[in-house]
């Protein structure tokens, strides 16, 4: 047994083991600052990047576990039961001085903070909450907290962490039912769903009640990994869509499947292509401000899987050439999100300019940033592309090879 | 050719006051030769931080006639006040253009998003809003004494006014200061005090809690995901050298393929029991 490590190394440890996690955002808390003198902190609804890893991931918040001990043994996680990581625990009031210490240098906009179970769901989430409490109450912190919830934890003990977090999850993890099963034997789908469930009717309810209590005003978010059980892309977006629906919730993350240290034997040895993360992120997009459904962005696809080498939308539209194509001087909002290489922003002004202008391909260059992807697929004042949408090699014309490169 | 000089070259005022006389005497942009003068923030002005950094009591107005006010659309305000934060020289000429075009019958001028000048006034306003933004994202405070902290920064464009607002909410009960090359901000817990550009050796050199910073920022990376690419991307390299976190990069991306290939060793992976 080695000695007991110093709260620097507990720093490293801990923070080593809360890596996983693929939430790192800081907005969409309610807008307030530290005017009055009383406290630190402050919230500007949008979040903020203090730094990025060398993976390129957000480093907004100080995204920590209390402690890495753990009484389940989820064949995915680091710090399940049955693997040798070296094990810490923060006290409370430690993880409260290091985050108002990184927070007084700007480092970070606030505090993410998960938690090994230890003893019991409810003894675990008491220590969490409390955490939060001393921020809040102790030092009038308006940062940003995001707490992970036990769906197994009380009630009343989630009332008072939505009470004092902005945001708060639960990681889903598996996919489906069986990779739960399979993979996370202890963790159970229903209570996970019933605690979103609970959890959705507040953050409703207290939006509703702007003077009333406040419930986790960032909403609840989720964590599902992607390439650990053999779910495809389509279950994975219907999941997502459900999800959405169902419990409102803010955000679902993807993880691609990450080899860990001590991974068990249950597991696939190969982590699949962060590409495929990426591509169910931007579906995950087109679902939510594109007015995509989540049985739409694969129709027509072969395997169920999202095309690698080329982005959803574009991939969409290829399959479907005869909806293209769009006279934007006339086409509906509906259908303009529909051209690739146009964004929410781009459509917006593009329907903003046409009402004083007729719009020419070069306008339409200006207002998307390029105009080589969308030429295919557009009609302007100026341009009609008869024969392009016919050509079987339509695919290499609008999608680079060098297209993949920040993700290969 | 009108010569018109402005003396404070990032505030929005002189600017408006010398295209207002411009306008009443219908002077054409070709007629004009814009050109910024040495900054002179600093004649004993302290503005309000919660002012957002359009203060009217700073700068020395040009001279000139008392012109009366130009109605404009109430979008022009905060793009012009955005844009002359841009260090681009032709920003002057480029918002008289757009003014003269409004005034001139173009009222709807700046919602045509995909005219070629309110295009290139909407990319320089997004360089400055990005750069702000950068501003709050990357700054570090180092503690210079008890509740006292320094921070040394530059940004691509002058946009300590702008975030000024942003670092007085959020950090009222502490005593700090931002230095950066163009103009200083200090804030003593209730009154902001803006003041001319430092050189770097006048912020600390080091805060013992960089090292726990770098700690943190090693031990959140995964060396199976690294991606230096994307790294640059977000961070361009002329941020790293104010960054503390920077100087673990090369280290965190060189060893990164040897721990990756260390987990997925398979004389490392322990059988688990079902």
């Amino acid at each position: 047994m080695s000695k007991a490590p110093s709260l620097r190394e507990k720093l490293s440890i801990l923070a080593d083991a809360a890596k996983y996690d693929a939430s790192c955002a800081s907005s969409g808390g309610t807008r307030r600052d530290s005017r009055d003198g009383k406290g630190i902190g402050s919230s500007t609804g949008n979040g903020i990047c203090h730094s990025y890893t060398p993976d390129g991931r957000c480093v907004s918040l100080l995204k920590i576990l209390l402690t890495n001990f753990c009484v389940y043994d989820c064949a995915y996680c680091i710090n399940r039961k049955s693997s040798n990581v070296r094990r810490a625990r923060f006290t409370e009031q430690e993880v409260v001085d290091l985050t108002l210490a990184f927070y007084r240098r700007n480092y970070i906009e606030g505090l993410f903070l998960s938690s090994g179970i230890i003893q019991s769901a409810d003894y675990t989430m008491e220590r969490l909450v409390r955490v939060a409490r001393l921020l809040r109450e102790g030092h009038q912190f308006r940062g940003y907290i995001h707490l992970k919830t036990i769906p197994e934890a009380s009630p009343a003990l989630i009332e008072e962490a939505g009470r004092l977090a902005d945001r708060l999850s639960i990681n889903l993890e598996l996919p489906t039912e069986d990779g739960l099963r399979r993979f996370a034997p202890e963790k159970d789908g229903a209570t996970i769903e019933s605690a979103m469930g609970r959890m959705s009717g507040a953050i409703t309810a207290a939006a509703a009640e702007p003077r009333g209590p406040r419930f986790a005003p960032a909403g609840q978010s989720t964590q599902v990994i992607v390439g650990a059980d053999g779910s495809d892309d389509a279950t994975i977006l219907g999941r997502s869509a459900g999800l959405y629906g169902t419990h409102r919730l803010k955000r679902v993350y993807y993880s691609a499947f990450s080899p860990i240290p001590e991974s068990s034997q249950a597991l696939p040895s190969r982590a699949p292509p962060l590409a495929r993360e990426h591509r169910l992120y931007q579906a995950d997009w087109l679902m939510r401000y594109y007015g995509f459904g989540s049985g739409e962005i694969l129709a027509g696809a072969a395997d169920g899987m999202l095309d690698l080498a080329i982005d959803p939308k574009l991939a969409w539209a290829l399959r479907h050439r005869e909806r293209f194509p769009v006279d934007v001087n006339h086409a509906e909002r509906e259908m303009l999100l529909r051209i690739p290489g146009l964004g929410v922003r781009s459509v917006d002004r593009l329907i903003a300019a046409r009402r004083h202008r007729s719009l020419r391909l070069a306008d339409l260059a200006r207002l998307a940033g390029s105009e080589r992807r969308l030429r295919p697929f557009v009609v302007t004042a100026d341009h009609r592309p008869t024969a392009l949408l016919d050509r079987a090699d339509l695919r290499s014309i609008v999608a680079p090879p060098r297209q993949l490169a920040l993700f290969a | 050719m009108r010569r018109v000089v402005l003396a404070v070259p990032d505030e929005f005022a002189p600017f408006r006051q010398a295209a207002r006389g411009l306008l009443a005497e219908a002077v054409p942009p070709h007629a004009i030769a814009w050109s910024e003068g040495e900054p002179d923030l600093f004649a004993g002005a302290s503005a309000a931080p919660t002012s957002g950094g359009v203060g009217d009591r700073v700068g020395p107005a040009p001279d000139g006639p008392c012109a009366p006010p130009v109605a404009v659309p109430a979008r022009f305000l905060p793009l012009a006040e955005e844009v002359i934060r841009h260090r681009a020289p032709e920003r002057f000429a480029l918002l008289y253009e757009a003014l003269w075009r409004i005034t001139q019958g173009e009222r709807a001028l700046l919602q045509v998003a995909s005219d070629p000048l309110v295009h290139r006034l909407e990319r320089m306003r997004r360089a400055v809003s990005h750069d702000a933004h950068r501003m709050t994202a990357f700054l570090r405070f180092r503690e210079a004494g008890p509740n006292r902290f320094v921070a040394w920064y530059e940004p691509a464009h002058r946009v300590l006014r702008q975030v000024a607002p942003f670092f007085t909410g959020r950090f009222a009960a502490m005593h700090w200061a931002i230095l950066t090359p163009d103009a200083s901000l200090a804030w003593d817990g209730s009154a902001a005090c803006f003041g001319p550009g430092v050189s770097r050796d006048a912020a600390p050199c080091e805060d013992a809690l960089e090292t726990w910073w770098q700690d943190y920022y090693r031990a959140t990376f995964n060396p199976a995901r690294a991606n230096e690419t994307a790294l640059r991307r977000h961070i361009p390299r002329r941020f790293w050298r104010n960054l503390p976190e920077a100087e673990t990069v090369p280290e965190l991306l060189s060893q990164a393929g040897r721990r990756t290939a260390a987990m997925t060793s398979e004389k490392l992976r322990p059988v688990i029991k079902n």
